[in-house]
């Protein structure tokens, strides 16, 4: 439906496990440019290797980054 | 982004292509403003005649040396310039004058859409949505000047080769639509329809982390 997206929380949990952009990304294995997309929430997609990568990172569930929201 | 030679020959491309512009588009100005100007001001030099292609029937027999045989040839058809001077049937000529700088026109504006396909090539991004569209309209612009070059063929044999008398010469009106082109249109449309799908899923592909 239009208006409803799924938000991205990344910011949040990388706030709460005092983690940089720059060490997630190395962690993650992706670019700073591509999980800054992923954070601003520009990115059309997200893999489930990534996904997995990041909550394993972060120590948490793919819940806690990603909110579903409807306008 | 595109290795040190292939950079080369885009450039190379891109400076012909910008040069095949340039002039071209300094060519039909200059014939352009001839024809305007050119009968006010008494210029009659070349470029300010009218030349028209005529097709003739004739019937000619020779022959035509091929290594060292010697073979028997007939020509039947054969295509002329007929030189109308003006102020002869200016009415009627200019229209269809003007009609050929239109195509001119569209052939330059595909140089100018071809040139910038190059750019984005040189750019090392050529599958972006833009290209998609630029081939599209390359596509409809042939399309455009194929149709043009029919009606223009319809006008010349409607109204000007009926007005051309010779000596024992026959005038004969000939129709052609170039089925080669309206392919080579179509393909290129297809092909800009895919290309635009395919930069569009390129550019969501990007966007997948």
């Amino acid at each position: 439906m239009q208006g409803d997206k799924i938000r991205i929380n990344l910011d949040v949990m990388m706030a709460k496990r005092k983690m940089s952009l720059k060490d997630l990304a190395e962690k993650v294995g992706i670019t700073m440019a591509n999980l800054s997309i992923l954070k601003n929430g520009k990115a059309k997609g997200l893999r489930f290797n990534t996904l997995e990568a990041i909550c394993r990172e972060l120590d948490c569930q793919p819940g806690d980054i990603l909110e579903y929201e409807n306008e | 982004m595109p290795g040190k030679t292939q950079q080369t020959f885009i450039k190379i491309t891109d400076w012909f292509l910008t040069g095949i512009t340039i002039a071209l588009t300094g060519y039909i100005s200059f014939r352009f403003i001839m024809l305007m100007v050119g009968p006010i001001l008494g210029i009659t030099d070349s470029t300010t005649k009218l030349y028209y292609p005529v097709q003739f029937e004739v019937e000619e027999e020779g022959f035509a040396e091929i290594g060292n045989q010697k073979l028997p040839v007939k020509i039947k058809e054969a295509k002329a310039y007929a030189l109308i001077q003006a102020p002869a049937p200016t009415g009627l000529l200019i229209p269809v004058k003007l009609m050929r700088f239109g195509m001119f026109g569209v052939i330059i504006w595909v140089l100018f859409l071809l040139r910038q396909i190059v750019r984005t090539v040189g750019k090392g991004n050529p599958f972006v949505p833009d290209n998609g569209k630029r081939l599209r309209w390359i596509g409809l612009s042939i399309l455009a000047v194929t149709f043009f070059d029919f009606i223009h063929d319809i006008l010349l044999n409607l109204f000007i080769t009926p007005r051309l008398i010779f000596e024992s010469i026959v005038t004969q009106s000939t129709l052609s639509l170039s089925i080669e082109d309206l392919l080579s249109a179509m393909v290129i449309i297809v092909i800009g329809e895919a290309f635009r799908i395919g930069a569009e899923m390129k550019k969501e592909q990007d966007l997948m982390i």
